[in-house]
């Protein structure tokens, strides 16, 4: 039983190790196309979602959307809007973005919704097999800070840690990565009006 | 839903609480492509160019104590993305030893009295500052403090290429002084190098022999290093770990 139980883990610690080595080429490869303003860059982030989205697929994540229920992702991504409604309840009225919405809303859908099928899908399952649900989220979430630090600095970390366990805690609760692409998509595109 | 399920979320919604309380001020947007940049606005718009709306201006106040400011100061246009930025910091302002507050101010203003073959790049900003002392006199600023960790940024108008200097003087009367001036975006160009109140600007031909073709729009310059191999380096190691993750997954469902 014992040697079956470590051959049945050997391959969701190669699954885990490939799909975190693959994000981290994925992560250079966004960088490098980026150049000094990768945050603005929607070819490097379209090359990103590319990526992370073959790499899932691969990986078998498509079959763990969970789509019945999905739909928490929506109170999941009002949590997430809560410091930019706090702040429009106080009174900071933001400029509206001045460019054309729907290129900028196509793109962030598909980065966002590649990032949560490959952390909260892919990733999470392999790391789940591996070594438990906690740890699954603990990795999405560094991750996930991580992938922000060369877009922010080092100091967005801490906070985009603690959104990525949000967003992995939504996986874990809906069964799937479909709630945490949902939260993830409608937060992002929610900051074109509240920001 | 699970006990364990809910317990998560509690906990993961604890610790977003507590990353919001104590993550810095002005994190931008947690994930995706930053939005894109409204059309400069010029003071004076050149020749060819249509009218803008004004340009903004940015101000903001800091507390001070003893005659010297206790809080970091920045300030920022309100455009999309701010044409100006400007970072003071504690320290970097003074005034008279009553002042309990200061306020410093950047006003965009039209180029002038640039110095023979400089062009502009963009308009020029004035940073002033006042306190609130009786007679409300002018703060000063010490560039010894205001270098460390002080910063001023411009957007600039024309498409990324040719990178420009950026200058100050003092008052009108005074000659234009080159800064150190870095990239800090892909149009944006910054200096940690804030030598006084007075007037900042971007400018090309500064420096001897080195005027810019007719002033127009260099040509446009992507960032970032040559795509092609790297696109190839990219497929090919998603090739290889797809491969890998095929294979670990057959293994897997034939053992079972």
């Amino acid at each position: 039983m014992a040697s079956g139980a470590r051959e049945s883990s050997r391959p969701a610690w190669v699954r885990a190790a490939s799909l975190t080595a693959g994000f981290g080429a994925a992560l250079l490869a966004r960088v490098l196309v980026g150049g000094v303003s990768v945050a603005r860059s929607a070819p490097a982030g379209w090359l990103f979602a590319g990526v992370l989205l073959v790499l899932s697929l691969a990986a078998g994540a498509c079959r763990s959307s969970r789509l019945p229920r999905a739909w928490i992702g929506l109170p999941g991504a009002l949590v997430l809007c809560i410091p930019l409604l706090l702040g429009r309840a106080a009174g900071d009225l933001g400029h509206r973005p001045a460019g054309n919405f729907l290129p900028w809303a196509l793109t962030v859908a598909v980065v966002a919704a590649a990032e949560e099928m490959f952390l909260r899908g892919a990733l999470y399952d392999a790391c789940a097999d591996w070594c438990g649900q906690t740890l699954a989220i603990i990795v999405g979430a560094v991750l996930f800070g991580l992938l922000h630090v060369p877009l922010y600095g080092w100091h967005v970390f801490a906070l985009d840690v603690a959104v990525g366990g949000w967003l992995g805690a939504l996986r874990q609760a809906s069964g799937g990565w479909g709630a945490a692409g949902i939260a993830h998509v409608t937060a992002d595109l929610a900051a074109w009006w509240l920001k | 839903m699970s006990g364990r399920a809910r317990g998560g979320l509690l906990i993961a919604l604890f610790v977003l609480l507590a990353a919001w309380l104590l993550a810095p001020a002005g994190v931008p947007l947690y994930d995706g492509v930053g939005f894109p940049d409204e059309p400069y606005r010029w003071v004076a718009a050149p020749a060819g160019t249509g009218p803008t709306p004004a340009p903004t201006e940015g101000s903001s106040t800091a507390r001070m104590r003893h005659g010297t400011m206790v809080d970091g100061l920045a300030i920022a246009s309100s455009e999309q993305a701010p044409q100006v930025q400007v970072f003071l910091p504690i320290g970097s302002l003074t005034g008279p030893a009553g002042s309990t507050t200061v306020t410093a101010r950047v006003t965009p203003v039209a180029g002038d009295s640039a110095s023979p073959g400089m062009i502009f790049d963009g308009n020029v900003y004035s940073l002033s500052a006042r306190t609130d002392a009786p007679g409300t006199p002018s703060a000063g600023l010490s560039t010894a403090i205001a270098r460390v960790g002080g910063y001023v940024q411009f957007r600039s108008p024309l498409k990324p290429g040719v990178q420009p200097e950026m200058v100050y003087r003092a008052t009108k009367s005074d000659p234009w002084r080159v800064l150190t001036v870095f990239r800090s975006g892909q149009d944006t160009y910054g200096s940690n190098d804030p030598s006084g109140l007075g007037d900042y600007a971007l400018a090309f031909g500064v420096a001897a022999g080195s005027p810019p073709a007719s002033g127009i729009a260099p040509p446009a310059h992507r960032g970032g290093a040559s795509t092609g191999p790297l696109y190839w380096l990219a497929g090919g190691i998603v090739v290889l770990l797809a491969l890998i993750l095929v294979g670990a997954r057959a293994k897997g469902s034939t053992q079972k």
